[in-house]
């Protein structure tokens, strides 16, 4: 697959899964990798940037007796920015369509 | 490339680029080779499916081109909020040095008690077997004296850096903002977490036990329930 859209929508979905619910690094690492073949650790950066910008919080919790795990949470703003772009990657996929049904 | 050299690429290739927080990003990458290596994955397939380091660091730098220059009305304010934090940081330890002087004190004392010296006679009369006893519950109690002390200290210090971090942000009025977090237990040192545990739980165990165990003793030995009258312990 084209590097190109896999780079663009990585931040989405990131988003995305942080909407469903609160998760650790590696498990969103993990469940990107699942379905899209990209370099593990891609996630990281993203997930520091978007904590930087104030999308996510961050706070540390442990699963009885697991060690403990930095979580990840989508803030107020993160919320509205993942419908932004979501609405936004939707109307753009809707658009690639009309153009590539085109004769 | 093994786990080691990754990982000390990926720190040489962030610190050229001078981003922040390098620990914490290392901390994630160890934290993914561990969960990878859990899974069943070697350290080589683990370094195969990653991006190589200088790539890595690079997407981390992506949102750090900054200029850092010095707003002087912002250093200004600061100077004004550090004398009202010097106070507050000198309280909180001023206790961390309280917290350690009662564990060094206690232990003293406990080994006044179990090993029946005097220290200026300060220690009332306690027939021996109920010393051994109490002696052991203060030796326990200036162990977790100690561990509060540890804890309180790595947790202050914590607090001080990231209260030094945001010194420097808004001095330089950074709009990427990367704070440390404020915990004491990271995934770098559960194991230091786990002896922590332990040491507390065991030494409260043995405080509490150890202390009703004396008390009976001196119930029983002075017959009565208020046995520092009998041994006129506030008499002078």
């Amino acid at each position: 697959m084209n590097i190109q859209f896999k780079k663009g929508v990585l931040e989405l979905l990131v988003l995305a899964l942080l909407k469903e619910k609160d998760r650790y690094g590696y498990e969103i690492s993990e469940s990107v990798s699942k379905k899209i073949d990209i370099s593990d650790g891609t996630v990281y950066p993203i997930l520091r940037k978007l904590k930087t910008e104030g999308l996510v919080n961050v706070y540390v919790s442990e699963d009885s007796g697991g060690p403990p795990r930095k979580y990840y949470t989508l803030t107020k703003s993160g919320d509205e920015e993942y419908r932004k772009l979501k609405g936004e990657w939707n109307s753009f996929v809707e658009n690639i369509f009309d153009i590539l049904e085109e004769p | 490339m093994n786990k080691q050299k990754f990982l000390s690429e990926l720190e040489k290739e962030l610190n050229i680029r001078d981003i922040d927080g390098v620990d914490e990003i290392l901390a994630d990458y160890l934290e993914h080779f561990e969960y990878k290596e859990a899974d069943g994955y070697s350290e080589l397939e683990i370094c195969a499916k990653l991006a190589p380091p200088h790539i890595i660091a690079a997407q981390y730098g992506e949102s750090a081109v900054e200029e850092k220059k010095l707003k002087p009305l912002n250093v200004a304010g600061l100077a004004c909020m550090g004398l009202l934090a010097l106070p507050i940081f000198a309280f909180l330890f001023g206790w961390v040095a309280v917290l350690g002087a009662s564990a060094l004190s206690c232990f003293g004392l406990s080994l006044g008690l179990i090993f029946d010296f005097n220290l200026g006679g300060v220690i009332p009369y306690i027939p021996y077997f109920g010393s051994l006893v109490l002696g052991i519950s203060v030796l326990a109690l200036s162990i977790l004296a100690a561990a509060g002390t540890i804890y309180c200290c790595l947790y202050f210090v914590k607090l001080l850096k990231t209260y030094i971090k945001w010194n420097e942000f808004v001095a330089y009025g950074t709009k990427n903002r990367n704070y440390p977090l404020i915990v004491v237990y990271t995934t770098k040192n559960k194991k230091f977490k786990r002896h922590m545990r332990r040491i507390t739980q065991t030494s409260l165990t043995v405080f509490a036990v150890a202390f009703l165990l004396g008390f009976i003793v001196l119930v029983i030995h002075a017959r009565s329930f208020e046995f520092w009258h009998v041994y006129n312990w506030f008499v002078d």
